[in-house]
């Protein structure tokens, strides 16, 4: 049914009210002047007042629980469709009031604000969404209490996953115990960056921070492919080095026969032969010292070690160079107790600094001094090989391990060096539980430190 | 820290600890199936961190115990908790002798691992990750079920067994190999009792009962 408009209702009421009140206004007046009131005008008066005070009444009554009804549908109107969609539903009635219209009207308002905004917090939502589930790293979130709240598909892909990983601890859904320890960490503010794990069969690479809320972040880096194809470089550098050894020693070997008798060649042959041997045997060390670093490589942390006397086992490597040294008219020098043992593989000790001592010649002018010394700490023996050499500038220290990296690549070609010699001092450094470290500065000499641990 | 808390630190280290224990089980199987030396030296590496983790299991749970403040459940799940140590600290060490039996197989040619060693290993490895998952979802059923496939683990082994000794005499040259081969099936059944024995620890913590040496109840 239509409701009455407002203005009839209102107009009729108040000819009701306006009859009652005058009715009851005429009784008080005659009662005031004294005149008496006759007795039935007296009743229509008290009649009349009810009547209007009752009107009025009913009349507020009705305003009110009209407006009530209204706020509830507007309030189910907005349930309703804040359930479907975002579109602006038809709030608006004809029959509203005017500040009941000018509500409608500023809640359409509100509404399409915020479906805007909405709509577009859900679009970078999803654009956000898709770019995590794309990424080629694996991403884990928890929030403060360290439960799961978001993997992507490649984190699952690289994880056995063993139950419905959000709302669970990393340990229980994703079975990599260093996912949960970088967790943690970060769940205490601490970052975490490159820890190696194991997923079998993946190997992962994980990094961590602590999130703004309190939660954690965890980020997984397949490098399985990686160590495969490390693998695959080393099998190939030490496969190709062997095979090409056999053609360069026969080269090798008649280059050296005709050196020998190199007064039966013309004379203008003579430099060409001498640049053939040398080059050959260039070669040979190159060859020599790939097939070194890959079997290094290849047996990483397999070296035996055991406590062994040092002095002569640096004694002999210093021996090694001392042709070199006499030559150059350079002075060694070893400082080592005779008493003093240190956990080590000889034969990596030997080729680790008998290689430091021969490019310390070689880096030192003539007449310089070579000091090897021995110090004994609390947690590891120190071995320093110390020259008054041309030193490195410090921003070569970081690369100068690397194969191959030449501080001068004129001057390294003629000292004949393979440029693997360093890169050969690491890895056999590594391969024995040692490590090594640099100390120089431009023109003042150089030390090279082996630290092995007690 | 409340026992609660306490406890639920606990819960995760003790999984962390079961998670490397089952990885070293995988690694060290692989290790022997690719004859890969690598892999065996870093599954003894994993097991000193396995070794640190039991005797930091083991003093929490002392703590624990010692402030006199849990209840019964908590004290059913701290007790629990040191017996499943020793059998994980144990798999740590099995794992370890499958990987150094490994090594006498790198060097050299002749008998090779069988497949149905891989296939055990899985076995066995898969019976330490799914008393781990019996734990997380507190599913004493699914525990027990792990005692029925311990008898199949056991029955590769007699058969890996009659396989060395054939070798044995086929090819007395070969002895050391398929000696290593047998000890290696050995170590992979011990590893499938020590996961049945967390897997009856597990039933004790959700269900309350004492499982060992005893049939399995009706649940």
């Amino acid at each position: 049914m239509k409701p009455l408009p407002t203005v009839q209702v209102v107009a009729g009421l108040s000819s009701i009210l306006g009859g009652g009140a005058t009715l009851a206004a005429v009784c008080l007046a005659l009662w005031l002047t004294g005149d008496g009131v006759p007795r039935g005008i007296v009743g229509a008066g008290v009649f009349g007042a009810g009547l209007s005070v009752g009107a009025a009444l009913a009349l507020a009554g009705r305003f009110a629980r009209r407006g009530e009804q209204r706020l509830d549908s507007l309030a189910a109107d907005i349930e309703r469709h804040k359930a479907d969609n975002l579109e602006l539903p038809v709030l608006v009635d004809g029959s509203d009031s005017v500040a009941m219209t000018r509500l409608v009207r500023s809640v359409e308002s509100l509404w399409t604000a915020a479906a805007e905004q909405i709509s577009d917090l859900r679009s970078r939502g999803e654009v956000l969404q898709s770019l995590l589930e794309s990424s080629p790293s694996g991403i884990l979130v928890t929030g403060p209490a360290g439960k799961i709240r978001y993997l992507n598909a490649t984190f699952e892909a690289l994880v056995r996953l063993r139950v419905d990983p959000v709302g669970h601890l990393p340990i229980e859904a994703v079975r990599v115990a260093e996912v949960q320890t970088v967790v943690d960490r970060a769940l205490a503010g601490q970052p975490s960056t490159d820890v190696p794990c194991v997923a079998d069969p993946y190997e992962l690479l994980l990094q961590a921070a602590p999130l703004a809320d309190g939660g954690a972040l965890v980020l997984a880096q397949d490098m399985t492919r990686f160590r495969l194809a490390e693998r695959a470089r080393t099998d190939f550098v030490a496969n190709v080095s062997h095979e090409l050894r056999t053609p360069l020693t026969a080269i090798l070997g008649f280059a050296e026969t005709l050196v020998e008798d190199r007064d039966r060649l013309p004379a203008d042959a003579h430099p060409l032969l001498d640049r053939i041997y040398r080059n050959a045997r260039r070669l040979r060390d190159l060859f020599e010292d790939l097939l070194t670093l890959s079997r290094i490589e290849a047996r990483r942390g397999e070296l035996p070690i055991v406590p062994q006397q040092l002095r002569p086992i640096l004694a002999e490597a210093l021996a090694s160079a001392a042709d070199l040294a006499h030559e150059r008219r350079q002075s060694f020098e070893l400082r080592c107790k005779r008493s003093l043992m240190a956990p080590v593989n000889p034969e990596a000790l030997s080729t680790i600094v008998s290689n430091l001592v021969m490019n310390a010649c070689h880096y030192t002018p003539e007449g310089g001094a070579i000091t090897v010394s021995v110090a004994q700490m609390d947690t590891e023996v120190r071995i320093d090989v110390v020259d008054d050499g041309i030193g490195i500038d410090p921003t070569h220290h970081q690369r100068i391990f690397e194969r191959f990296y030449r501080v001068d690549e004129g001057r390294s070609r003629r000292k004949g060096g393979t440029g693997l010699g360093l890169a050969i001092v690491k890895h056999m450094a590594m391969a024995s539980g040692a490590r090594i470290t640099l100390t120089s500065t431009h023109g003042m000499g150089s030390t090279f430190s082996l630290h092995i641990p007690r | 820290m409340t026992d609660v808390q306490e406890i639920a630190q606990l819960r995760t280290a003790l999984l962390q600890m079961w998670v490397r224990a089952e990885n070293m089980v995988r690694q060290a199987v692989r290790s022997v199936m690719e004859r890969d030396a690598q892999m065996g030296r870093a599954v003894i590496a994993m097991d000193e961190d396995v070794d640190s983790m039991e005797v930091e299991l083991d003093r929490r749970c002392l703590s624990i115990l010692a402030r006199g403040t849990h209840d019964a459940e908590q004290l059913r799940f701290v007790t629990a908790v040191m017996k499943m140590v020793t059998d994980l600290e144990r798999i740590g060490d099995l794992a370890v002798n499958v990987s150094e039996r490994g090594f006498d197989l790198v060097i050299g040619r002749g008998v090779e691992p069988s497949p149905d060693l891989a296939i055990m290993g899985d076995l066995v490895a898969d019976m330490v990750r799914d008393a781990a998952d019996a734990f997380v979802a507190r599913d004493a059923v699914a525990a027990l079920e792990l005692r029925e496939r311990d008898k199949d683990v056991d029955a590769m082994n007699r058969a890996a067994f009659a396989q060395g000794l054939a070798i044995l005499s086929a090819h007395p040259d070969q002895a050391d190999r398929a000696l290593s081969l047998t000890n290696i099936s050995k170590h992979l059944e011990r590893i499938g009792d020590h996961a049945v024995s967390l897997a009856e620890m597990v039933f004790f913590v959700v269900d309350g009962t004492d499982v060992r040496h005893r049939p399995s109840p009706v649940v």
